[in-house]
């Protein structure tokens, strides 16, 4: 054994590698057709210490199950998810309790993930009690602090309150509380803000980011809002049917989009600085999972489709400034911006 | 300017074992004719129990307390219910958030939106009614053909085109839309939109819009009405809303609305919203406004008229 | 720990079904106060020939010494019901607590766990299910032995497949909540979830359930009694007494029968009302 610890900053945590989870409908007793959900078709991408990645897309798109499979909350059907060096995607629960601590999950609905006849603050020190980290008294203490922490004061007025006797904001720093109190290094919101009211997301994403910084913690942010991802994240991944389409900084993915998909969820989404602004129209909705197109996935409703869009699938590729789009004929640089102006 | 309905002190309170809650406290505005109008709020405000208010369709425990509903020159509120029932969807109509729970899983589209025909006595024949659903659909851009669909077999967004199509086939003065796209991805939100945006002009009709989401409201309206606890806080053209919000809440929403376009940061509202079975004494936002004075814990603020706006705040009574 | 006041508000707080709740907490509780204080309540003691040995080859309709009559030796009738609550609330009370016992464990771990396990104890309970409950209660109770003991037991069989079934369908509705994924999440055992997020959410269940099966218990004990299969003539039970009863009901002595039949009936009212009362409250509807 060497005397001397070599310090290796392993800057990525979580790395993820040709994720798939395909489900499986219908084939029961009564017959009918066995139909295959390819939900997350091929995943990778990579998140660094104190980073945060937003997963966004269209419901369907297969962003939450991403979020759950890395937390190993799915079982995986193909690839790998290695967390800090370790490869996770096999181990048993048991083997897997150790890491439970270090990762965590944010949830869109803060009511349904609370035990609703748990008071709060049991719910928050219980996770230190399950590990093993601190005795009852201990606990209780600590997570006087953590509500202390997240705003919800005083800590005893509040400590045996039920879920239901809270807001949805306060109920969503409960869940973020008890999630923190094991001061974990990855952490998966899930839309963490959508069921909240308008007023009161500003100080969630504060108080999420707070952790963030004293952690340095990584993030994995499942959104469906551009606008809500273009807040809090570093690097934003568009998903469309399973797939990544376009990968890449925030600010260039959004500002400066590659993929006509990207391009069509940027102007949709409502805004109001930018009221009367041009949309780049798609055709339909979201095509059925269980029967995709061939080809790129998205042609159907691609504006800019040609006839080999619907017999090649396009690899997720480099677009030479740091960003990865899956589409054969990119749009091209400055496009949204042009785009706007008319 | 004419109005197509006018609310005159409008209350609706839920009678709920823990107590009464004041849904609707007291609402008075005037919505023209033509007109987009979008009534704005966060959970509890009071936007949806108005619009299932303006039908008197506010279910119990609910109860519309007191007020005049002045609808093309009736009030509504004095109305019998046979005749409130005709007005239903013939003059009023209403779509709303689900459209999957809106519809009747087991019978075909076009059958449902020619029910509509036949309730309000258009016609007897179901063949004829069904080939006014057929023009209805095609309207809403979803091809005749579909009336034979089965809800399960349309797509969220062609859903919600069938509602509407059922909502707006009697051609309606106002239609109410309550968050109907919130179960609806942005891009398919958009085309609803627009939709509602083309029937409006082409109908003549009215449009009010129940919603959440105030950047939504600021793209689509002529009007904003922003409701805070079951209060009206202020109501007004869209652009003097959005460009100079006179009430601290309509202020504070607008910086809590994270912008594509806009800055890289929002504020939000410091606290919480008010339980609305033990409201705060005088203005039932003065414990999360920045701009409380004097008056605002006090006494709750009068509607004044700011120019073409009205608003209920103290900072304006004097 | 649910506190003093915790407790009172959720029986007296103005929530759904507190008429329910309250008036059928109140009938039962006037039965436990005549089964504890029953020397002081009741006139006379249960096998005490109460009149004099002239009347009393027959029945005697009720008059002021005698309230509700008395039996053809001379027993008082209301006498002998506040001494049978003792048995019936004992035979009652046994049974729902030991079907309990055993129902809910399986039901919790059955559905928790589901896989082959979960498939045998259905397949059991449900067999046993699909017995009509006073055959099934004769049959065991005929087997064990008639005693106030094996009374209780072989109504437990019959109830522990009520306590599983539904305990189990609400298990396997609570399992797929997003609590007990974020339990999952974070990293608790299953034993512990079980225990501490399934369990507390099922409890309103197994509350009615109890509620409903002690009525249905109610009424079959009273038919264990008529057969004689709780206790021996002239110990007193309702279901026994009723039997007794009858005989004399052609010579003209109703009351001996329609006081027990009333009680049996109002005890079985008050512990359905209680049923009822916490199905409204919690909105729990019930199979049976």
């Amino acid at each position: 054994m060497s005397l001397v610890h070599e310090v290796i900053v392993v800057s990525v945590l979580l790395s993820v590698r040709g994720l798939k989870k395909y489900f499986v409908q219908g084939g029961g007793i009564l017959g009918g057709e066995k139909e295959i959900v390819r939900a997350v078709d091929g995943v990778s991408f990579d998140v660094k210490r104190g980073e945060t990645l937003a997963l966004v897309g269209e419901s369907g798109c297969g962003k939450t199950t991403t979020g759950r499979l890395v937390l190993r909350l799915l079982e995986p059907d193909e690839g790998e998810i290695i967390f800090d060096g370790v490869d996770i995607t096999h181990m048993s629960m048991k083997e897997l309790r150790p890491f439970r601590r270090r990762m965590q999950m944010i949830y869109q609905d803060p009511y349904a993930s609370l035990n609703p006849r748990k008071p709060i603050g049991e719910a928050i020190a219980e996770p230190l009690i399950v590990h093993g980290l601190a005795e009852k008294e201990e606990a209780k203490e600590q997570a006087m602090k953590m509500l202390e922490r997240v705003g919800l004061t005083p800590a005893e007025d509040f400590y045996d309150r039920i879920p239901s006797q809270l807001s949805g904001g306060q109920r969503q720093r409960v869940v973020i509380a008890r999630a923190m109190i094991l001061k974990p290094e990855f952490v998966v919101a899930d839309e963490p803000v959508s069921m909240i009211d308008v007023s009161m997301r500003a100080s969630i994403l504060e108080l999420l980011k707070g952790f963030q910084e004293e952690y340095g913690l990584a993030m994995i942010f499942i959104t469906h809002d551009l606008s809500v991802a273009r807040l809090v994240a570093d690097k934003i991944a568009v998903m469309y049917l399973g797939k990544i389409i376009e990968y890449g900084p925030v600010d260039k993915v959004l500002r400066d989009p590659r993929h006509p998909y990207t391009a069509a969820l940027a102007t949709a989404a409502p805004s109001i600085t930018m009221r009367r602004r041009k949309r780049l129209d798609i055709k339909g909705e979201i095509a059925d999972p269980r029967n995709l197109p061939s080809g790129c996935r998205f042609h159907p409703r691609c504006p800019y489709a040609r006839e080999d869009c619907a017999s090649r699938e396009p690899e997720l590729r480099e677009m030479g400034d740091g960003r990865l789009a899956a589409c054969h004929y990119p749009l091209e640089e400055g496009f949204l911006k042009r785009w706007l102006k008319g | 300017m004419e109005s197509v309905v006018r609310l005159e002190d409008v209350s609706v309170h839920y009678y709920t074992f823990t107590g009464v809650v004041k849904a609707v406290d007291r609402v008075t505005l005037d919505i023209p004719r033509g007109e987009f109008v979008s009534f704005v709020g966060e959970s509890g405000s009071g936007k949806s129990t108005l619009a299932l208010a303006l039908l008197r369709l506010v279910p119990p425990p609910g109860r519309i307390v007191s007020g005049r509903i002045v609808f093309n020159g009736m009030d509504l509120l004095s109305l019998p219910e046979q005749k409130m029932r005709e007005l239903r969807g013939k003059s009023i109509s209403m779509v709303f958030q689900d459209p999957m729970t809106s519809l009747d899983p087991v019978r075909k589209v076009g059958e449902q939106i020619a029910d509509v025909y036949i309730e309000h006595g258009v016609t007897t024949d179901m063949e004829e009614a069904l080939k006014l659903a057929r023009e209805a659909l095609e309207m809403v851009g979803i091809p005749g053909d579909r009336v034979n669909y089965y809800p399960h077999q349309l797509s969220g967004g062609q859903r919600q085109r069938v509602l509407i199509a059922a909502a707006v086939a009697l051609k309606p003065s106002l239609l109410i839309a309550d968050e109907p796209t919130t179960a609806l991805d942005v891009i398919v939100q958009a085309k609803i939109m627009d939709l509602l945006e083309d029937l409006m002009k082409e109908l003549k009709m009215s449009v009010i819009l129940i919603t959440h989401d105030i950047a939504l409201a600021a793209e689509r309206s002529d009007r904003i009405a922003v409701m805070y606890a079951g209060r009206v806080v202020e109501y007004g053209p869209v652009d003097a809303i959005i460009e100079n919000p006179l009430h601290p809440y309509t202020r504070g929403l607008l910086e809590s609305a994270p912008d594509l376009w806009g800055e890289k940061r929002i504020k939000g509202i410091p606290g919480n919203p008010p339980d609305l079975r033990n409201p705060p004494r005088g203005c039932p936002f003065h414990p999360r406004c920045p701009r409380r004075f004097d008056p605002c814990d006090k006494d709750e603020p009068e509607y004044v008229k700011v120019d073409d706006r009205i608003v209920s705040c103290h900072l304006y009574t004097r | 720990m649910p506190t003093i006041s915790g407790v009172t508000q959720q029986i007296f707080g103005r929530k759904p079904g507190r008429g329910l709740l309250l008036t059928g907490l109140a009938i039962i509780l006037a039965f436990v106060i005549l089964a504890v204080f029953a020397p002081w309540i009741a006139p006379y003691g249960p096998t005490e020939r109460s009149v004099p040995s002239s009347l009393a080859a027959s029945p005697q309709p009720p008059d002021r010494n005698h309230i509700m009559g008395t039996t053809e030796l001379g027993y008082d009738v209301f006498s002998r019901i506040v001494w049978g609550t003792r048995i019936v609330l004992y035979v009652v009370a046994f049974s729902a607590i030991l079907s309990m016992a055993i129902g809910v464990p399986l039901g919790l771990v059955s559905g928790f766990y589901g896989g082959k396990l979960d498939r045998i104890l259905s397949m059991v309970m449900d067999s046993i299910y699909a017995f009509p409950g006073i055959v099934l209660a004769l049959a065991v109770a005929s087997v064990l032995g008639p005693s106030p003991t094996n009374a209780a037991i072989s109504l437990s069989v019959v109830y522990v497949p009520t306590f599983f079934r539904m305990v189990r369908g609400q298990v396997l509705e609570v399992r797929e909540s997003l609590y007990v994924e974020a339990a999952e999440a974070l990293g608790y055992p299953n034993t512990h979830i079980m225990l501490y997020h399934v369990l507390p959410n099922v409890a309103p269940t197994i509350l009615v359930v109890f509620g409903l099966a002690a009525t249905d218990a109610i009424l079959t004990e009273a038919g264990l009694a008529f057969f004689g299969l709780t206790v021996s003539y002239p110990s007193p039970d309702w279901g026994l007494d009723l039997r007794v009863g009858l005989r004399y009901l052609d010579q003209g002595a109703w009351w001996a029968t329609l006081f027990p039949g009333i009680v049996i009936t109002l005890l079985a009212l008050g512990f359905a009302l209680v049923g009822e009362g916490l199905g409204e409250r919690y909105a729990i509807r019930t199979e049976r």
